[in-house]
């Protein structure tokens, strides 16, 4: 009888000993792109100085139209040289933010570049086949923007990261215009 | 040979007996796998009855078996009468989460809002508690960021590996400072044990509730995936264990019957 137990009884304690942590994939945060290099490729004549954009309750509603919720910030930073306007914004894909570079010019999407990547999935967004989609998209008058952007299948939630963070950045610039007066 | 004897000797010989020896040695090994199985199966059963649904574990053990602890210590400032913390991956104001972070390497207080440094962004949380901005990058001066502090007149002094920086009013840009000055420090102190206790339930979130638990060692699962193979395994051999019952009661049945009607 005990040749039978042993095993068993081993099998059971092996069974205990086991480590019960969850099967969480270590997601690898990538950096494509510094901020630094990100301005000084956006503004070749010298970065200029930056401003904050504090997000006042004027602005709160609108922001959580487009992004679904509340920026996680109160102000934003960015860069702003005549109607050229740089923005380093983040929005979480699935479970970690992306932080994204977006440069907008005259009310249009100049460039829109990852710099960090943080999900175990969706990293393919970083790629230009699909960033060079947003150039030359404008904003709506209902917020939206007014070309139709192709996703990437088992990438849905970084795509729509990227397009809400794409609308946030063409409606800040047009927050942020300088009026005639101080034109 | 006695009559005992004779009506012993098929049973010995036969497959009957090899049966009866593997289903006595099965159900002796896997007994106190059967009982727990048996028992968290009737506390399921009254799960509402027991509202195990909206109990919850406390034993940090348990936390620890699931994966759910906090990783590294705590490290907490006492800024007026505030704190800002991190713990577990994150900056907490009081007990609110802030926002994941580095370590924080220190803290200063301005006159409209506070400052963290945490790994290599600087968290400007306003006196309410809420994130005003991280700042990061090209947001900082050059170097590694040292540590944090606040000048007389109350600007921010931060120290990076290339020298002392102090900030404009906004925080919007940088000046090396040639000469640094006299900056003011605030030291990590301990925090209060209410405050850890509320920012380890911060942490757990809801936590894990009774029934959960109850569940997972029902299915095995509370011990990992070899777990749930031992349960299934064990399933298999009740099944063996009750047609084998089973089948020896029919037998014993049908034999007392026989000598029943022999006599």
């Amino acid at each position: 009888m005990t040749k039978l137990l042993k095993p068993i009884f081993t099998l059971l304690l092996l069974a205990l000993a086991y480590p019960h942590t969850s099967d969480a994939k270590g997601a690898k945060e990538e950096t494509y792109l510094s901020q630094e290099d990100f301005l000084t490729q956006t503004f070749n004549e010298g970065v200029p100085t930056p401003k904050a954009l504090w997000l006042t309750k004027s602005v709160k509603p609108t922001v959580k139209e487009i992004l679904g919720h509340d920026y996680p910030a109160a102000r934003i930073r960015y860069w702003r040289d005549g109607n050229r306007s740089a923005w380093i914004l983040e929005e979480i894909g699935k479970v970690k933010p992306i932080t994204t570079g977006i440069v907008v010019e005259d009310g249009k999407i100049a460039r829109l570049k990852v710099l960090v990547y943080r999900e175990s999935h969706g990293w393919e967004v970083k790629y230009p086949f699909f960033t060079d989609q947003f150039k030359e998209t404008e904003l709506t008058e209902k917020k939206r923007l007014n070309k139709n952007i192709d996703g990437i299948a088992g990438a849905t939630l970084s795509v729509n990261a990227l397009k809400k963070l794409s609308r946030l950045a063409l409606y800040f610039h047009q927050v942020t215009e300088p009026k005639d007066s101080e034109k | 040979m006695s009559p005992a004897a004779k009506r012993k000797t098929p049973l010995r010989r036969g497959p009957g007996r090899a049966l009866l020896r593997w289903h006595r040695r099965i159900g002796v090994a896997l007994s106190a796998i059967f009982i727990a199985i048996c028992v968290t199966g009737i506390l399921l059963n009254h799960t509402v009855d027991l509202d195990l649904d909206n109990k919850r574990v406390e034993a940090d053990w348990i936390y620890k078996w699931y994966g759910i602890e906090p990783e590294g210590e705590l490290v907490h400032y006492k800024v007026d009468e505030d704190s800002i913390s991190h713990f577990s991956g994150n900056l907490y104001f009081n007990t609110d989460l802030i926002a994941p972070s580095g370590v924080l390497k220190g803290v200063a207080s301005l006159a409209p809002f506070h400052l963290a440094l945490t790994g290599s962004s600087l968290a400007m949380i306003s006196r309410e508690g809420e994130l005003i901005e991280s700042l990061s990058g090209s947001s900082l001066p050059a170097g590694t960021a040292i540590s944090i502090h606040s000048s007389e007149t109350g600007r921010a002094i931060l120290e990076t590996s290339e020298g002392f920086f102090r900030a404009d009013a906004d925080l919007l840009s940088w000046e090396k400072l040639e000469t640094p000055l006299a900056p003011s420090f605030i030291n990590a102190s301990e925090a209060a044990p209410d405050l850890e206790a509320a920012l380890v339930a911060s942490f757990r979130g809801e936590g894990i509730s009774w029934n959960r638990v109850i569940l997972d060692i029902h299915s095995g699962n509370f011990f990992g995936p070899i777990g749930k193979w031992i349960v299934d395994f064990s399933a298999l051999c009740l099944i063996f264990l009750t047609l084998t019952g089973v089948w020896y009661t029919t037998k014993y049945l049908k034999k007392a019957r026989e000598r029943a009607l022999s006599k």
